[in-house]
Parts: structure tokens; sequence; C-alpha cells
């Protein structure tokens, strides 16, 4: 076929186009792997049992200020590294950056408050060791929409939209799995929450690459 | 056509005119073939297909240009992920058709090799000129000049012998191929 037959086609099927196309694929998507990974959650780990008294808590709200932050810069980076033409949005990192050393200061001054003796507790709680690794596995259903809603678009810096896709499902997951974990130290949160939100944005641009390629 | 009225015929095809559509592709088709043809280099039948895939990709991703941002990189960021993919399929091409090769090449050796050492021993039953000149010409792979001037006989009488020293392991192979006056041939 030749180039000029080729664009006489295209012009036929040239039907109106919405504006925030990519916006909605990536909002139906990720609501479809949060449904899921809200699903997984109930099927697998009870809800905290204080979790009544603790939605009137701040320290419940400040923790998922902080994973939804992360969500947040994720899908704001997402929804410019899914074009063709997109680059990670100036000022994002920032807004990463700020949430980590608000977290990390409030952490350092409740590890200075503490008894010494007590600090260790404080920064492990009852749950360090499979704290990431459950916001790596309930970031699973999630990573999976975010990576297919990407893919459908028209990424070009694959690994970095990759990274993107996994820090919105990991700060995703790690607010999914807060109504599970009853833990609020803040030296906690900013070690364990940090690393598998982190870990997730890592998966996705390892695999970035590979499976974002689309043509 | 600048920047300005390419983004407006792009945002009249967005609204559903086909007619700005087209003078829209037909305007960037130029443009994307000096693209391609600059970094494609003799390969002109390539470029164009690079030209129509993008071309194609701009049709069925138009829903992801943001209308506030300029045209242009939007249109040659697309440019550049094709001319990166093709790189990449046609290195990859290549790889698995160098694979190919090495496998092939390994399988005429360890053929070769096998029938170098049945060869070893049919030989040792013939006349010894006759394992000579063999020898020289199908296994080392001298012309017939060449093995005729080693053993001081005519380039005839080399063809001759070498005639009769085939049908003599054809015999004893219990193998006759149509072929083998052919082979001996240079």
């Amino acid at each position: 076929m030749n180039t000029d037959e080729l664009i006489a086609i295209l012009a036929r099927d040239a039907r109106p186009v919405r504006d925030g196309l990519v916006q909605r694929r990536l909002a139906t998507f990720t609501g479809a792997g949060l449904c899921a990974s809200l699903l997984l959650l109930l099927a697998w780990l009870p809800p905290r049992p204080d979790l009544p008294q603790a939605l009137h808590g701040t320290i419940f709200w400040a923790k998922g200020a902080y994973t939804l932050c992360f969500a947040l810069v994720g899908a704001r980076a997402l929804e410019r590294l899914a074009r063709p033409d997109g680059r990670v949005p100036p000022g994002v990192p920032g807004l990463l950056a700020m949430a980590v050393a608000l977290m990390a200061g409030a952490a350092v001054i409740g590890l200075a408050r503490a008894a010494p003796d007590l600090r260790i507790a404080l920064w492990m709680g009852d749950s360090a060791p499979v704290c990431s690794l459950r916001i790596v596995a309930l970031a699973g259903p999630l990573l999976l929409m975010t990576l297919a809603a990407t893919r459908s678009l028209a990424p070009t810096r694959l690994r970095t939209a990759g990274a993107a896709a996994g820090l919105l499902a990991g700060g995703l997951s790690a607010s999914v799995y807060a109504l599970h974990c009853p833990e609020s130290a803040p030296a906690f949160i900013v070690c364990w929450y940090s690393l598998g939100m982190l870990s997730c944005a890592a998966i996705g641009a390892l695999v970035g690459p590979a499976i974002l390629r689309w043509r | 056509m600048t920047e300005a009225e390419l983004k407006a015929l792009m945002l009249a095809g967005l609204a559903g005119d086909a007619a700005a559509h087209a003078r829209l592709l037909a305007a960037l088709a130029p443009r994307l073939r000096a693209y391609f043809a600059r970094r494609m280099g003799a390969n002109p039948g390539a470029a164009e297909d690079l030209v129509q895939e993008t071309l194609l990709a701009i049709h069925l991703k138009r829903g992801l240009y943001d209308r506030d941002q300029p045209l242009m990189p939007w249109v040659l960021a697309i440019a550049r992920y094709k001319l990166v993919d093709s790189w990449r399929r046609s290195g990859r091409r290549k790889m698995e058709a160098l694979d190919e090769v090495d496998e092939l090449v390994a399988e005429e050796t360890a053929d070769g090799t096998m029938a170098r050492r049945d060869l070893g021993v049919l030989l040792a039953r013939l006349p010894r000129r006759q394992q000579a000149l063999l020898h020289d010409v199908r296994i080392e792979g001298l012309s017939m000049a060449e093995a005729a001037e080693r053993h001081g006989l005519s380039v005839a009488a080399v063809k001759v012998t070498l005639h009769r020293s085939l049908k003599a392991l054809q015999a004893l192979v219990g193998v006759t191929r149509s072929t083998s006056d052919g082979e001996i041939e240079p």
C-alpha cells in the first residue's frame, strides 16, 4: 500500500475524539485493580480490630496521607508518561521527597523521645518482616491493571512509565494494607511501608521495557 | 506549514473533521520521510514502512494528544519510538539469524568429523596412490592441478585415478550415487 492510500483510509476513519482519554483509561483500570486488591485483603487478612476507633485518630489518616501521596505521585507521573511525549512532571519527585522527609522527621522525633531500649520495638513493630512483602503481594492485581492501562496507551519511556505504574499500585496497595495493619510508629511506616511501595515501583521499572511495548 | 497550522489541523481532526485530518497526515508524511531517511540511511523501503507505521500510530493514538501541548514534539516522540522499535526488532532478527548459522555450522562440523573418520577406514583399503590423491583433493581440498603437480602426474591422470578410487569406494560402501562423478570436479 502506498502512503497516500493509507492516509485516505485513515482520514475516512476520523471520528471525533473525546478529550481526557488518558485519565479515563487510567482511572477505570486502576479502580478495577483497587477493588481486586481490597477483595484480596478481605479474603486474606482481617481488618484491624480497632478500625472504628482508629478512624477517629490522626495517626490512621497521617499514614493514609503518606501512602496516598505515593499513589498520587505515581498517578501524576503516569498520566504524563503514558503519552508518547510524556516526561516526569516537574515538582512530582519533590512532592515524594517532601512526604518522605516529613515522615522521616516524625520518625526521628518519635525515636528521640522513646526510651533507648524501646527504639528497636518502635522501628520493627510487630510485623516488620511481613509488612513490605504483604504490600507487594496486595499490589499484584493493582500493578497488573496499571501496567495494562499504560500499555494500552502509548508510553515511550518504558522504564520510567513502569516505575510510575508501580508507584501508583504500591501507594494504593499500602493504603489498602493500612486497613489491616495497626502499626502506628512513624519509624515503622517510613521504613517498611516505603520499602514495600518502592519495591512495587522497582518491579514496574524492571518489567516496563519488556511489557509496555505497543505497536 | 507551521507548528500552529499543523496543530490547528490536528484539533480540527480530533473534532471529527476528516478533511483536516487527511491534510495533517499528508503534511506530516514528508516530514517523517525526512526524519527516517536521515536515520535509516540507504534503505528507503524500510524508511517508508516506518513513515506508514508512524502515520498509523498518530491516527490510532491521537486521543493521547494533550491539546495544551505543541504537536510536533508529540509526533516526533512517536517517530523516535517507532525507529528504536524497528532497530530493536531487526537487531533481534539478526541475532536469531546468527544463532541459526551457528547451529548449522555446528551440525556440519559434527557430520564432517563422522564422515572423515569413516572415510579414513575406507581409504585404507584403496591402493596407495588412490589414497593419497583422494586425501589431497577431497580432504585437504587441493585443486586437480595442485594434486597433479604434487604427485608428478598429468591432470587427466589425476582425474582418472580419482574417478577410479571413487568407484572403488562406492563399491566398498555399497552405495551408488549418480552425482559422485561430478563431485570430484573442483
